[in-house]
């Protein structure tokens, strides 16, 4: 395993273990991640996972730089990568596709020259690899996309698309978590609250698990919103290996 | 035991030290753009650093105690009208019950903290009281401040006396040298190698523009162009407070407060923690200039700078009636301000600047 070290600014550093999008460097970065946060370093803030960094927030007056990238990589020289090859967890994400809740979904199926059904089904027959969260809380970089129903960015971004919104941009799939403006072709819509400020953990996955969308109709979206807005919904989680 | 908004001002959140711990997830930190001077306004109404304060852009907000309370603005050349009377910044003001206060602006310095003796009675969200205005969450009700807004008030540790002889010495915005540009040191990297020799000549040897495209998230700068060796896109990567983002047409923009935490733009540097605070007081119009500076240096600072606040606050204590409990010496990160005290007690002259004009 190479790594570089480098200092962002005074009070963060970041581990650079490749430079490519490809799960063997992801599954290294989430290894490390959570091998690190167990070690419970002095001065430590958080650790944040990226595409093929980890980034380490910490406080220089409890841990200065030196100190700190000495500790690092005299703990990955003992870290165990096989150790890393933990359990594949998958949280299923029901999405009612296409009508009102998904009105891009025509776009979809005329780009890539297929059926509803067909798209949906593509669309829901992968476990998606979490890359990564960024740009807003929980929203997902997911890897693993079958490329057949790629399709470009709506050309004017809607002002507001409506959380738990799922939809395609490119050779990207992801959920908009809360309500913003996007360019994304919506095909589909959760009635998950991914983000809940009162939940133990406000984003219920992270990166380095999985997301596989399973097709619902309108009535079980309904069925299932107001079992989410009870506090009774059972959020299903599959484990693997 | 509530604070009244008549007029917030056009940006004016609830903000503290930030919502730590969850950038794995997504969630910018947000917290103080000053926090120096949100400490320091704290720190002289009783309250203990780190509790939130109403920050204000440029324009503070008119408001009412319908209690006595004690209150200081820190942070730009602002001031405190109540009812009539102005007070400098810097300076805690025992306010009557009803009294209207509004805030002066003056010429430099663009954030505003304004602490209230006793604290804001706000609910925490994941650990803060840090307003998250893109997400909606924290501070009052996710969102700033609006006319009508009633806040209701946390009781003092140190009763509601009056706290107006505490005042501290104005802070330097400006340099000295060169009042009309700043100079904000920085760390390289950590994709400075994707600039070309020429990029990074550029980079430290312009002075760049703080344009009005700035707020919470970020401040666009506007200058002679950084040249990359190929693209300004990265594999996204992780963002902290100061990040120098160079965006796709060559211009910085210097990741603030309310960022992403993660981002797709190479970035060149990162603004040191002790200039941050200086650095957002920057108005637009303002110039900077990039000096470089090591990560070993930078640490340096920060302790130094965390040795004067302990010291400011025994001299405060000091300076206080017999009994009286100062708050404030939880001894966070790089809080001290890097110019602008005296090292031991404060000269008479400053005592004048300080004072009320009573």
């Amino acid at each position: 395993m190479e790594y570089r070290i480098l200092p962002v600014g005074d009070s963060a550093l970041t581990i650079i273990f490749g430079t490519e999008i490809d799960p063997e460097t992801s599954r290294i970065v989430r290894t490390a991640r959570k091998y690190l946060a167990k070690k419970n370093i002095k001065g430590v803030n958080e650790y944040v996972q990226t595409y093929a960094t980890l980034m380490v927030h910490y406080r220089p007056a409890m841990i200065g730089y030196d100190e700190l990238e000495a500790r690092i990589r005299t703990e990955l020289a003992q870290m165990d990568l096989g150790s890393g090859q933990m359990k594949k967890k998958t949280i299923v994400i029901p999405v009612c596709y296409g009508g009102e809740f998904g009105p891009d979904l025509e776009n979809v199926c005329e780009h890539a020259g297929l059926t509803g059904e067909e798209v949906i089904r593509r669309h829901s027959s992968v476990d998606y690899l979490i890359y990564m969260l960024g740009f807003m809380p929980g929203f997902v970089y997911l890897g693993g996309m079958d490329r057949s129903i790629s399709t470009p960015r709506l050309k004017n971004p809607r002002e507001r698309l409506e959380k738990g919104s799922v939809g395609i941009a490119g050779d990207q799939t992801g959920i908009y978590p809360l309500v913003s403006p996007g360019g994304w072709q919506i095909i589909g819509r959760t009635p998950l609250e991914l983000y809940d400020q009162n939940r133990e953990k406000p984003i219920l996955y992270e990166a380095g698990e999985f997301i596989r969308f399973v097709p619902i109709t309108e009535k079980e979206f309904h069925a299932i919103r107001k079992q989410v807005e009870d506090g009774t919904y059972e959020y299903q989680w599959i484990r693997e290996g | 035991m509530a604070m009244h908004v008549i007029n917030p001002g056009p940006r004016t959140t609830i903000q503290d030290k930030g919502r730590l711990g969850y950038q794995n997830s997504g969630f910018a930190p947000s917290g103080f753009m000053d926090r120096v001077a949100s400490r320091m306004a704290n720190v002289l109404v009783g309250n203990h650093d780190s509790d939130a304060v109403v920050e204000f852009c440029l324009i503070g907000p008119e408001l009412y105690f319908d209690e006595t309370v004690n209150i200081a603005v820190c942070g730009g050349d602002f001031g405190i009208d109540a009812g009539g009377k102005i007070y400098p910044a810097n300076k805690a003001v025992h306010v009557p019950a009803g009294v209207r206060i509004k805030i002066t602006t003056g010429k430099v310095g663009i954030y505003g903290s304004l602490a209230v003796g006793g604290g804001l009675d706000i609910p925490m969200v994941m650990g803060s009281r840090s307003t998250n205005l893109r997400c909606g969450i924290g501070g009052f009700k996710g969102r700033a401040l609006m006319a009508g807004d009633v806040i209701a008030l946390r009781s003092p540790e140190n009763g509601r006396k009056d706290l107006s002889w505490r005042w501290v010495p104005p802070r330097r915005l400006v340099s000295p040298d060169d009042p009309d540009i700043t100079r904000v040191r920085v760390i390289a990297g950590p994709q400075e190698d994707m600039f070309t020799a020429e990029g990074i000549k550029t980079f430290y040897e312009s002075s760049y523009v703080i344009t009005a495209h700035s707020d919470r998230m970020g401040y666009r700068l506007s200058g002679p162009q950084v040249e990359a060796k190929g693209g300004y896109d990265i594999l996204s990567d992780g963002i902290v407070n100061g990040s120098i983002q160079i965006s796709g047409e060559g211009q910085p923009i210097v990741m603030m407060a309310d960022r992403q935490t993660t981002g797709g733009y190479a970035k060149i540097a990162s603004v040191i923690n002790v200039d941050i605070p200086l650095f957002a007081q920057l108005r637009p119009g303002q110039k900077v200039k990039f000096v470089r500076c090591t990560v070993q240096e930078a640490q340096e600072l920060i302790r130094k700078a965390d040795k004067k606040w302990k010291e400011h606050c025994r001299i405060l204590e000091k300076s206080a009636p017999a009994g009286f409990k100062v708050l404030g010496l939880s001894g966070r990160d790089g809080g001290g301000s890097r110019t602008g005290w005296k090292s031991r007690g404060w000269k008479r002259k400053d005592r004048k600047r300080g004072g009320s004009n009573r």
